[in-house]
């Protein structure tokens, strides 16, 4: 497998546990309307695992020249990556387009904010299921 | 209107010409190439189609015309 590729899996998989966790929790103590700092308790957890997660598998490999020419894109992986952020860009503006333009207006402050999270979410594991169809079926520009 | 072309496909007989050159190894093409192994067995697979730069130089690696390693088939 493609060290590109078997990053993109961890990514995904980090995304869908980690997110998949964070928004349970969200769901689960909304009822109870928790404090200011627990929220941010709660999304600096999931956003700091994310980055620790992002930290080991994309920039300790880096450290090896090994890894380093692993890491080394050529042109097919750059197409891959560009459309798989192009698709995750379009899905991050419906999500930023819904969050700031109608939610502001009739949702409280929280409930603005996860939306965000969930239109964040949404749009890396858009990127990356693209990028991994792409590496699996074939990619044609 | 013009007529529309018809629905073709790239093919590429890279497969051969490394046997024919000694059973060189993708990760050698790939790495004489500038691109990676796994980049070089798409192409082969024909789920990718390298830019003109990299198909020539595939084709410069063999000492082959273009389409003596490339062909564009009807699909």
């Amino acid at each position: 497998m493609h060290h590109r590729e078997r990053i993109t899996w961890i990514w995904l998989c980090s995304l869908v546990v980690i997110f998949t966790a964070y928004f349970t929790v969200v769901v689960l103590k909304e009822p109870a309307d928790p404090p200011f700092l627990e929220r941010i308790r709660d999304l600096a957890a999931a956003l700091g695992t994310l980055g620790v997660i992002a930290l080991v598998t994309q920039a300790l490999p880096l450290l090896t020249r090994a890894g380093r020419e692993a890491a080394q894109p050529d042109e097919r992986d750059r197409l891959i990556s560009q459309q798989g952020a192009a698709r995750a860009y379009w899905v991050l503006i419906g999500g930023m387009i819904l969050v700031g333009g109608v939610m502001p207006f009739t949702e409280p402050t929280w409930k603005v904010v996860n939306t965000a999270m969930l239109a964040i979410a949404l749009a890396e594991a858009t990127g990356a299921v693209s990028v991994l169809l792409s590496y699996r079926r074939g990619f044609r520009a | 209107m013009p007529e529309p072309l018809p629905a073709r496909r790239l093919s590429n007989s890279i497969r051969t010409l490394r046997f024919l050159a000694g059973e060189m190894t993708q990760g050698d093409l790939g790495a004489r190439v500038g691109v990676t192994r796994q980049t070089i067995a798409a192409i082969e697979a024909g789920k990718y189609s390298p830019t003109l730069e990299v198909a020539f130089r595939i084709a410069e690696v063999f000492g082959k015309p273009l389409d003596e390693v490339f062909g564009w088939e009807a699909a």
